[in-house]
């Protein structure tokens, strides 16, 4: 029976052969987009999963006191001190933030800048169980001067040989001796490695709270209760005694695999990816996918008329209901197949414009989990299968022979009522995309050109490598000015778009000053970024005192109330000397944060970020100039960037966003115009006799097209009346995550709705021209 | 009122080539009722469909009170056929969705006849037809007879100067058919020419003239004494 129906079901496809390729195409872009954004949305949830003990590593996170953010970084004495009272942690290891910088790896061959170099504990691999290929993971850390590489590293400096036992000179002045090589894991991780040092310091007590803190915990701990007893001993630290303040802190623990989605800690070093966007973005490719079937499940019911007899002889010659149902649903599964194996194609083939835009590599037949992909892929073909074809199967196999062999057949009002209802949810998903699309590039486009409170343009940034450079700065200064066009010079240590920041908290006349962000700046820094003073003046190196005062943005003005603070003392005994507008440093999702600007000195953090404001027309003569005056002043190779460049990374995932909803608004799009297309037809095709006898009676082509149109305009002013309440409340709450947001006007719900009437008028039109033109006898001849 | 002369037409399929009409002259005067007749696939149909302007021959001339129809393009004979043909089918081609006081008033729509004289001349035409107590209902809940009723009505209220009926007691018992054939003389009575096409020669007794086609030719002619004679 199966292979009969196989038959008979191939022919049938092969038959109507523009139908079945309408409904293949169809469903083959629905699944392509689906499984493109399902390996996209795997690969997110897949962070450092690679990690056998995943389970059990948590990293710490701390909230000093009520009220205050979350931060990742911890003091180095807290995890030996909690080991010693709670018997779960079974191990910690941590790195060290001020190892974190860039490195110049020198192996006597080549000279190659690594930004991932990290400082961490000698048990870090215990933690962290990487593949070791060359050395012993046990003993790679054991001294200051040893260092690990990843395979990829190695490569880069080494080729494929072993390194094990050669030595590397770092940053010009250090030599390490290589201890090990490991594989890089195959699922990305939240701190992004290229090789490990031992940390450079051990902490230097409860002050320093630059370390980064993980703990391996005994296997079946409950998360919950154990952060409990966590804070519990934390509170009977010996500590808590001499530094009362300690008290109020409260510690978290976020798991090693939900840190790239789920941490909430502010100021972290990890990778952070956004759940919001993968839930997004699967939710659309479901209702994209949703949409196909749906389509599907149309355009087979649109060709039921051409089915109903050949189902009436079935039935006449015996053929029960849950037969038909098989057949009906093996020529669905057939079409499946082919739609899967045509997806493959789309998905490979696009998978290179989805991996530059998420800066991902994945491909679909090179994927780090074949088996989990394969089981969810067959999972939805499942779904998809019975989705497309159950309505169909079931609509078809329940005519009556009788009506139908008699010529009787003519449309169930329930069967209609289903597939205007297919059709409208085609047009509701529809017009939310078109909503979300319009939104989200008027929003995209409101952050780009919001005032960030500097000017971003021409502004070109280098790093300082040498500490020389830095503490002889103003004579590298002066010579970069001799440089024709370059028009002011300054130092930073955080440039808008960098995600670090230093945050302190300080106390003035009795009261707290917390949560001041702390940026270390030079002289003219103002002048470079076009920060005028808003109120009093900025830096100028006119005035010696300078160097120990102190400016700040309007948002500290008003936190911390320096209305009359302006030329006083304030904190750290410095002079408050002015107050600049508050511009935009990290971006638009949080109100800019109350910041201080200090002049780099003894007991501020280094600033060694150059950034220069040229004459943008002739940069690249400007560039040269550049490097030759850093040739002269450091060893290392030369390298820059422009502000405005990194500063686009603050909005680039919103870019990304705005690009990948685009695409999603046009091929639902195009799908639900097959659907309406398909829907069209099918109705045209059993309106024809209506259609017939109202020419017959003198109506004109136009009187059958607003006729046909009628039905369907309907239909789509119903999709739009329920999509626009769903549309607005999707959009508003995705702008509630930005500070700076436009607002919602009532212009994307217009044109959306005008869009999508237009779209069904000329669709529909096309269809229903030819039957208004055709004959009217044709359509009269006795059934 | 209609002359018709050397009518040809082909049907053209992938393989065959059927000639459906084949010289047809034939000549209607105005307030006649011609009965056509002759067996399946004989081109009676065609012809009815000629005349009606809703299908178009290879070769010849139809003049309908001088005017050449034949050279018209769409829109010319969709106009003059509004205003100046009835139609009666065999399965009456009523539209399910509408009542029957609406489908009789749909070629008065078309016909872009104001909504308040439409529906004097609706409710005149249901009066005549003695369909008053049916105008709400749907053509489903109608019998037969009742349908083409509505069908004759629907082909009246236009006032055309021509009726044609395709067979139109094919689908009735006899004693509607009676009933509509009866209808349609009343018509004819009244001064409305009627062209009837029909395998039923009871019902071809009721015309002034009978033509008979064979193979897309005409091959007898035939007046009908009795009804003649009235019309004289």
């Amino acid at each position: 029976m199966f292979k009969l129906n196989l038959k008979i079901a191939l022919r049938n496809l092969w038959k109507n052969k523009g139908y079945t390729l309408l409904n293949i195409f169809g469903l083959s872009v629905g699944l392509a987009g689906f499984i493109m954004i399902l390996m996209f949305a795997n690969h997110e949830k897949s962070y450092d999963s690679w990690n056998p003990d995943a389970e059990n590593i948590y990293r710490i996170s701390i909230r000093w006191a009520p009220g205050e953010e979350e931060y990742s970084s911890s003091p180095a004495e807290l995890a030996p001190a909690l080991k010693e009272m709670l018997p779960e942690i079974e191990g910690y290891g941590r790195f060290y933030a001020w190892d974190m910088q860039q490195r110049l790896l020198n192996n006597g061959r080549n000279e190659i800048y690594f930004d991932h170099i990290m400082g961490v504990d000698s048990t870090w691999f215990n933690l962290f169980p990487y593949q070791f290929i060359y050395g012993d993971a046990g003993k790679s850390l054991l001294s200051k001067d040893q260092i690990v590489l990843s395979n990829t590293t190695s490569e880069k400096l080494f080729g494929k040989v072993n390194p094990v036992g050669k030595s590397l000179l770092v940053n010009t002045s250090k030599t390490y001796t290589i201890s090990g090589v490991y594989k890089e894991p195959n699922t990305p991780e939240h701190m992004d490695a290229e090789g490990f040092i031992k940390k450079s310091s051990s902490g230097d007590g409860w002050g320093n709270g630059n370390f980064y803190t993980y703990l391996k915990l005994k296997k079946g701990i409950d998360k919950i209760s154990f952060e409990e007893k966590l804070n519990q001993a934390f509170l009977r630290l010996p500590i808590l005694k001499e530094q009362g303040w300690l008290k109020s802190a409260k510690i978290y623990l976020t798991k090693v695999k939900e840190i790239y989605l789920h941490a909430t800690s502010a100021q972290d070093p990890a990778k952070r990816g956004n759940a919001k966007m993968v839930t997004i973005l699967v939710l659309f490719s479901a209702l994209l996918l949703i949409i196909a079937c749906i389509n599907f499940t149309n355009l087979s019911i649109a060709q039921s008329v051409k089915r109903a007899k050949e189902t009436g002889i079935r039935k006449v010659l015996g053929a029960r209901k849950g037969s038909l149902i098989a057949y009906f649903l093996t020529e669905t599964t057939i079409q499946c197949i082919f739609a899967l194996l045509i997806s493959f194609v789309l998905a490979e083939a696009f998978m290179p414009v989805l991996n530059n835009l998420m800066e991902i590599k994945l491909s679909l037949f090179d994927y780090s989990r074949p088996v989990q992909l394969i089981l969810q892929i067959s999972l939805v073909m499942l779904l998809v299968i019975l989705l497309a074809g159950g309505y169909a199967a079931f609509f078809l196999s329940s005519y009556e022979p009788v009506k139908v062999l008699k010529g009787n057949f003519s449309r169930s009002t329930g069967s209609l009522w289903m597939r205007k209802t297919l059709i409208s949810i085609q047009f509701v998903v529809a017009t939310i995309f078109m909503v979300a699309l319009i939104i989200i590039r008027q929003q995209v486009t409101y952050i780009k050109n919001q005032d960030v409170g500097f000017k971003k343009d021409h502004v070109l940034i280098f790093k300082i490598r040498k500490n020389d450079s830095r503490k002889n700065f103003s004579q590298l200064k002066q010579r970069l000015l001799k440089i024709e066009d370059v028009k002011a010079v300054s130092r930073v240590n955080y440039y808008p778009g960098v995600k670090a920041m230093q945050v302190v908290g300080r106390e003035f006349e009795g009261k707290s000053v917390q949560n001041l962000s702390m940026i270390t700046v030079d002289f003219d820094y103002f002048q470079v970024m076009g920060m005028p003073a808003q109120t009093g003046r900025v830096f100028s190196s006119r005035f010696a005192t300078d160097s120990i005062a102190i400016v700040v943005n309007e948002s500290a003005v008003k936190k911390y109330g320096l209305q009359n603070q302006i030329n006083r003392t304030w904190i750290d005994n410095r002079t408050l000397i002015g107050v600049v507008k508050d511009h935009i440093q990290k971006g638009m999702e949080t109100a800019t944060e109350p910041t201080a600007f200090v002049i780099e000195g003894r007991n501020t953090n280094g600033a060694d970020n150059v950034i220069l404001k040229i004459n943008g027309k002739n940069a690249a003569q400007t560039i040269q100039s550049i490097k030759k005056v850093w040739e002269s002043a450091e060893p290392f190779p030369f390298e820059y960037t422009w502000l405005d460049e990194s500063f686009a990374n603050v909005y680039a995932q919103y870019v990304r966003l705005d690009k990948l909803i685009n695409a999603f608004t046009y091929v639902t799009l195009c799908i639900a115009v097959l659907g309406l297309f398909a829907l069209a037809s099918f109705t045209v095709q059993e309106r024809s006799k209506e259609i017939g006898v109202r020419k017959v009676l003198g109506a004109e082509t136009k009187d059958i097209l607003q006729l046909i149109n009628k039905n369907f305009l309907i239909l789509v002013i119903v999709a739009n009346i329920i999509a626009i309440p769903i549309a607005y409340i999707i959009s508003s709450s995705w702008l509630s995550g930005f500070v700076y947001r436009i607002n919602i006007s009532v212009w994307p719900f217009l044109v959306a709705s005008l869009t999508s009437i237009l779209i069904t008028i000329i669709t529909v039109s096309l269809q229903a021209y030819k039957t208004a033109k055709a004959n009217p006898v044709n359509a009269l001849k006795y059934e | 009122m209609i002359k018709i002369e050397n009518l040809e037409k082909v049907y053209k399929t992938e393989e065959v080539e059927t000639t459906a009409l084949n010289g047809i002259n034939l000549h209607v005067k105005e307030g006649e009722f011609v009965s056509i007749m002759g067996p399946s696939g004989c081109g009676k149909s065609t012809l009815l469909n000629v005349m009606g302007l809703l299908d178009k021959p290879e070769r010849g001339s139809y003049k309908f009170i001088d005017t050449e129809l034949l050279t018209l393009n769409d829109r010319e004979r969709s106009n003059f056929r509004k205003r100046n043909m009835g139609f009666v089918f065999q399965n009456f081609n009523l539209i399910d969705e509408l009542t029957v006081f609406e489908n009789i008033e749909l070629p008065l729509i078309y016909n872009k006849i104001p909504a308040g004289e439409r529906k004097k001349l609706v409710n005149e035409i249901i009066e005549r037809m003695n369909i008053v107590n049916r105008s709400g209902h749907f053509p489903q809940q109608l019998s037969g007879g009742q349908q083409q009723r509505v069908a004759v009505a629907r082909a009246l209220v236009t006032k055309p100067k021509l009726v044609l009926a395709d067979e139109p007691t094919g689908n009735l018992d006899s004693s509607h058919g009676n009933e509509v054939m009866e209808l349609l003389c009343e018509l004819n009575e009244t001064g409305t020419t009627i062209v009837m096409v029909t395998h039923s020669s009871h019902d071809a007794s009721f015309s002034n003239r009978i033509i008979n086609l064979k193979d897309g030719h005409v091959i007898s002619e035939k007046i009908n004494k009795s009804r003649s004679e009235e019309l004289i």
